[in-house]
């Protein structure tokens, strides 16, 4: 069921553009958003088959070990809720969003193929399915973020993002590769369970790294957390979906997922500890002095994110506790804020903080709704937030230095400024200029927040059996070991309450010293020039020059060149490959050639030299035909009438062609220089004596093929015909023929091109 | 450049040489000729043809564009495989029937036109662009 609904995502999104064509703006988004409730229905359900099974759909591709089929337990269902979940609440609030948007059915098709390799992602049993699928969700996130395509900065955001996060796709499948090999089997369920053989300990390393480049640039770890901002260029739903559940939570989600097969890898943890914490901190100072809603939110996941790595890297019980339920938390806040920044930006026409004020006095609901989610940012009693931020409290106070914890504290700390700054100044305080709210935001817009704040409050207030039964089971897929995890609001007075009442106000703090850390900023962002974006805009610069270089060199635009450059490196390639796949011994006899053989050179060899001498471009013609022929006469005389024929005609139409294009040159006017024409000679020849000494070597081998007789023998049997040179062309490699015309074709229609260029630029 | 020898020579030559160009492309299966030679046979009709009567002339009895000409070739051979897949064997299998009169017909054949079709349709279409340009 599972499997097929993922399918169904991607055939839906195909269809996507007519459903909004023809069910309209209006309609279109609300019947788009069918399909992830539906998932969520379905996720729901399968929560009865737990622990664990495997769903085969069909076999994809079997000789390679690719099956269509899916994993259901904890942990995938876990994260396909929350992407579904999120599915519904974007697709309703993009349809208000982008209502008017002339390319709604395309951005749907985006949305919905997005949402479905996503959910490929999570739900894959197969290796290879789940790579396919990562590299789908970075293809549709560059066609998301790169959606206002007319826009320069989007398009360089979206292929920021897709180049990043494609190196780590790549990273990605080798190191499926190298988990096949020393697993022995491409089903993820069996990798966590089976016992690994590796071939040597530099290949298990090799793996670790891979995996971990993997899961650090598509989670936008330092020092690749650049893509994440840049891509805040994205319509603000988008936005919404890519940071709050999906696309940088599928590394987290990867991680997980090996974190039982690596932890005892001398490297995971401290990897995790080092790169999660970097980048929670870098990540947290970072958002702070920013003014944009949404890189306000943009840097506060960045920093999220690292929280999640961080925890992960304990590696305890309660560490992956507490990782699962921030991961959901982390999701219904931040979705829920995006939301709540698209609404200001929607209604208001800014995103900057500064700017805004006084918006509660428009929006109370809403404005309520943006509170509940800010304190759930914040880390804030009663909200879902807060049992997240306990739980990580307490996996850090058992788990790892104090370092650590203070580290954590202070992220925390930062993030309830962050939330304090995204909530509390566009609502409640005095706005520098007039703000001109425009309309009371649509339903759907409402909507998002709404629901991400009720849920919020539900799910700490009222946890239930079917949630408190997932999350353990998430957890317990993540730490391979059964987790005893309880969401329970008050604990009593102990450690952690005092470290959440500390980070509050630590927040608050920061939260009033915030114009201090600003000027530092300022001052400090000199140091931008040497940052990983600043590298990442250095190599893209060095690549680009490379490509001019390289191409001024190469594309002279002169013929002459390219014929010379194209015939010596296929000379050279040629004789290189004979040397190694053949001794270098030629029969050669000089009673093997016949009398009339020898006329036929003698001619062509005259046919030549007219053409190198002559001064008229009609006589060269000729000549060149006068050899042409003299080729068609010896396939004649070694019996290949077919290879004649073809010859004698291509040789006549040449020079009619030939003649076409010297109607409308200049007579020859100036002979190139004596110096080029010795060095032409001297290639020349070397092509032509090149190729003879290759074709002498190739024929002097002992053959052993049986092609040759198998065509002469079936020609007539399987083929039905009893020209063999024809049967192999139309029938027994009519593969390779059908490719030939397709270049012949399309050669064609490129010399009409060219031509048709060359008129316009006369 | 028209001259009273070419033009007559070639108002015998052109229907003879496509008729030729079409019996090679039939009997190419058991004897030498074939799609190709066919073609660019009757790509050498045409050339004459345009040599003797001018450009204009020809474009009339060409009649389609080209590369209509091209785009069928193609058509043309990859159908010819599309018909073994409806009969459940592999892309591009030939598949023969006897046909009373005209011997054995098949799948084949049909790529062979293609590839016919589309040597007319490219030479032409070179023909055309060199000599309006």
């Amino acid at each position: 069921m599972l499997a097929g609904a993922v399918l169904v995502g991607f055939g839906l999104a195909l269809v996507a553009p007519w459903c909004i064509r023809y069910a309209g703006s209006h309609w279109g988004p609300r019947v788009l958003a069918v399909y992830p409730l539906a998932v969520v229905f379905l996720l729901l359900a399968a929560t009865r088959w737990f622990p664990a099974t495997v769903q085969t759909a069909f076999p994809w591709a079997p000789r390679f070990g690719l099956v269509w089929s899916v994993l259901v337990d904890g942990w995938s269902v876990l994260f396909a809720l929350l992407i579904a979940g999120m599915g519904v609440l974007v697709a309703l609030y993009a349809g208000a969003y982008l209502r008017h948007h002339r390319f709604l059915g395309r951005f749907y098709m985006y949305l919905t193929g997005f949402t479905a390799a996503m959910l490929g992602v999570v739900l894959a049993s197969n290796l290879l399915l789940l790579f396919v699928c990562w590299e789908l969700t970075s293809i549709f996130s560059y066609l998301l973020i790169g959606f206002e395509h007319e826009d320069a900065k989007s398009r360089k955001s979206a292929l920021q993002a897709l180049l990043t996060t494609g190196v780590g796709g790549l990273a990605l499948l080798v190191a499926c590769i190298l988990l096949r090999s020393a697993f022995g089997t491409w089903e993820i369920g069996e990798i966590v369970q089976g016992e690994a053989r590796w071939s040597s300990a530099a290949v298990e390393l090799a793996t670790v790294l891979l995996l971990l480049g993997a899961a650090f640039t598509k989670s936008a770890q330092f020092p690749f957390h650049y893509w994440l901002p840049a891509a805040m260029a994205a319509p603000t739903p988008v936005s919404a979906y890519l940071h709050s559940a999906t696309m940088v939570k599928a590394g987290v989600f990867l991680l997980a997922r090996f974190h039982p097969v690596f932890s005892e890898h001398w490297l995971w943890q401290p990897a995790l500890l080092a790169f999660g914490g970097t980048t929670m901190l870098a990540g947290a100072l970072l958002a702070l002095p920013q003014r944009d809603l949404k890189l306000l939110l943009a840097y506060s996941t960045v920093s999220a994110l690292g929280t999640l790595v961080f925890l992960l890297g304990i590696g305890t019980e309660e560490a992956a506790a507490a990782c699962v339920v921030f991961l959901v938390a982390h999701a219904l806040y931040k979705g829920g804020l995006f939301f709540f920044a698209g609404i200001v930006d929607h209604e208001t026409g800014t995103r900057d903080v500064e700017k805004l004020g006084g918006l509660a006095r428009h929006w109370p609901l809403l404005a309520t709704c943006a509170v509940a989610l800010a304190l759930s940012m914040g880390g804030v009693i009663p909200l879902f937030g807060f049992i997240a931020k306990e739980l990580a409290y307490e996996a850090a106070l058992h788990g790892v230095a104090p370092l650590g914890l203070a580290l954590l504290v202070l992220c925390s700390a930062l993030q309830v400024a962050v939330a304090g700054y995204v909530v509390v100044r566009p609502l409640f305080f005095r706005p520098a200029e007039r703000v001109e709210v425009h309309h009371a935001p649509a339903t759907e817009l409402s909507c998002g927040p709404l629901v991400a704040a009720l849920a919020s409050v539900a799910c700490s207030l009222w946890p239930g059996e079917t949630l408190v039964r997932l999350l353990r089971s998430a957890a317990a897929g993540v730490y391979a070991g059964p987790v005893a995890l309880e969401l329970s609001l008050w604990h009593g007075w102990n450690p952690t309450v005092g470290l959440s009442v500390l980070t509050v106000v630590l927040g608050a703090l920061v939260f009033v010293l915030r114009p201090l850390w600003c000027g530092i900023a300022a001052s400090a962002g000199r140091l931008a020039r040497i940052g990983p974006a600043a590298l990442y805009d250095a190599a893209m610069y060095a690549l680009l020059r490379l490509a001019e270089w390289q191409t001024r060199r190469l594309q002279t635009g002169k013929l002459r060149q390219y014929q010379a450059m194209v015939l010596a490196s296929a000379v050279l390639v040629l004789l290189f490959a004979t040397s190694i796949v053949a001794p270098p011994r030629t029969h050669w006899d000089w009673g093997m050639f016949y009398p009339t053989e020898i006329a036929v050179i003698v001619a062509m060899l005259a046919g030549m030299a007219i053409t190198i001498l002559t001064v008229s471009r009609l006589t060269a013609i000729a000549g060149l035909g006068i050899t042409g022929y003299g080729v068609g006469i010896l396939f004649l005389l070694f019996g290949a009438p077919d290879l004649a024929m073809t010859q004698f005609a291509i040789e006549t139409l040449t020079v009619i062609l030939f003649v076409l294009v010297l109607y409308r040159l200049p007579r020859f006017e100036s002979r190139s220089s004596v110096r080029t024409r010795i060095r032409d000679a001297l290639l020349a020849s070397a092509v032509g004596g090149g190729i003879a000494f290759v074709v002498l070597v190739l024929l002097a081998q002992p053959t052993a093929s049986r092609l040759a007789p198998f065509f002469l023998a079936q020609s007539e049997p399987a083929a039905h015909g009893r020209n063999v040179v024809n049967v192999i062309l139309v029938d027994f490699r009519s593969l390779d023929t059908l490719g030939e015309i397709t270049v012949l074709g399309l050669a064609a229609i490129g010399v009409g091109t060219l031509m048709a260029v060359r008129g316009r630029w006369q | 450049m028209k001259s009273l020898i070419l033009l007559t020579a070639s108002r015998l030559l052109f229907p003879l040489m496509i008729l030729f160009s079409v019996f090679l492309l039939l009997r190419g299966h058991n004897a030498p000729g074939g799609g190709f030679v066919g073609g660019l046979v009757a790509s050498a009709a045409i050339a004459l043809h345009a040599l003797a009567h001018g450009i204009a002339a020809t474009h009339r009895v060409v009649a389609v564009p080209p590369v209509a000409l091209v785009a069928m070739g193609l058509s043309c051979a990859l159908a010819s495989g599309l018909v073994a897949w409806a009969w459940g064997q592999p892309y591009l299998t030939g598949l023969w029937i006897a046909v009373p009169l005209a011997g054995k017909i098949g799948t084949p054949l049909l790529f062979d036109l293609g590839v016919y079709l589309l040597v007319v349709g490219m030479v032409t279409h070179l023909l055309f662009l060199l000599w309006e340009e």
